[in-house]
């Protein structure tokens, strides 16, 4: 059905466009599992019309995103305990 | 595209729009939760009620809940950044053009409406076994590189 990708499409671009217009890095992060949830409910609309792999793909996008997120997560806590902050303005080490 | 599905797609995409602008931190991360529920009373109007079940545990149930430990412990709070009517003006353009394209596919009008587990069990269980035993080692390994990236005893002062 054309509805849940048109759908999906506007959630992908929201979440694109919120990920590079903030500062925050918790958002990003937020803004990543905007990401894969669209991305899922594409899979799984595409899989109502022909077999049942897209469900299968979903399960599998959901058991990763929660081994990234917990990744991201710990990553997150190790910036604020060495920057002291999690404003990306001013985390410029690694940037030109 | 009836009135529980349009009603439940402005609500998500409202949803998605204020993760990003609104001041608090603790708040974007509570319209995150929003939009994840949303997403699936989606999946059980597509008659996946099993997807939609494990959505609820998983996604809203275990990484929204660490997603807002980690705000608590280092909540920021952040101004709405300016809003620049061109850029507004050249993207809503472009997503206007791309829906439009999306528009104009020909795909099946009827979907599978019946519910899926049996097929979903029997498939996932008998043909593609390994990648289920593979991405349960995946998540094995990333929780123990998330304990072994946040364990360290002290941090060097910046």
């Amino acid at each position: 059905m054309i509805e849940y990708i048109v759908l999906s499409f506007i959630l992908i671009s929201i979440a694109i466009i919120g990920i590079i217009t903030t500062k925050n890095v918790l958002r990003i992060l937020m803004g990543v599992e905007i990401i894969l949830n669209a991305a899922a409910i594409n899979f799984v609309a595409f899989s109502k019309m022909y077999n049942v792999l897209g469900e299968i793909f979903v399960l599998f996008i959901l058991i990763v995103a929660a081994a990234e997120a917990a990744i991201g997560l710990s990553i997150i806590i190790m910036l604020y305990k060495y920057y002291k902050t999690l404003d990306l303005e001013k985390i410029r080490e690694m940037r030109w | 595209m009836d009135l529980i599905f349009l009603v439940i797609a402005t609500i998500a995409t409202l949803s998605a729009i204020m993760v990003f602008a609104s001041k608090i931190t603790f708040k974007s991360g509570l319209f995150l939760g929003a939009f994840m529920i949303s997403i699936a009373i989606l999946y059980l109007k597509l008659f996946a009620e099993f997807i939609a079940g494990v959505q609820i545990l998983i996604y809203v149930g275990a990484i929204l809940v660490l997603i807002l430990f980690v705000i608590m412990l280092v909540g920021k709070e952040e101004r709405i950044l300016t809003i620049n009517p061109l850029r507004i003006f050249l993207v809503s353009i472009m997503i206007i053009l791309v829906i439009y394209s999306i528009l104009k596919l020909k795909l099946k009008t009827y979907i599978i409406n019946k519910y899926s587990i049996e097929e979903l069990s029997s498939v996932l269980f008998e043909k593609y076994y390994l990648p289920f035993e593979v991405v349960a080692l995946a998540i094995l390994a990333g929780i123990i590189g998330s304990l072994f990236i946040a364990m360290v005893k002290e941090v060097k002062e910046k």
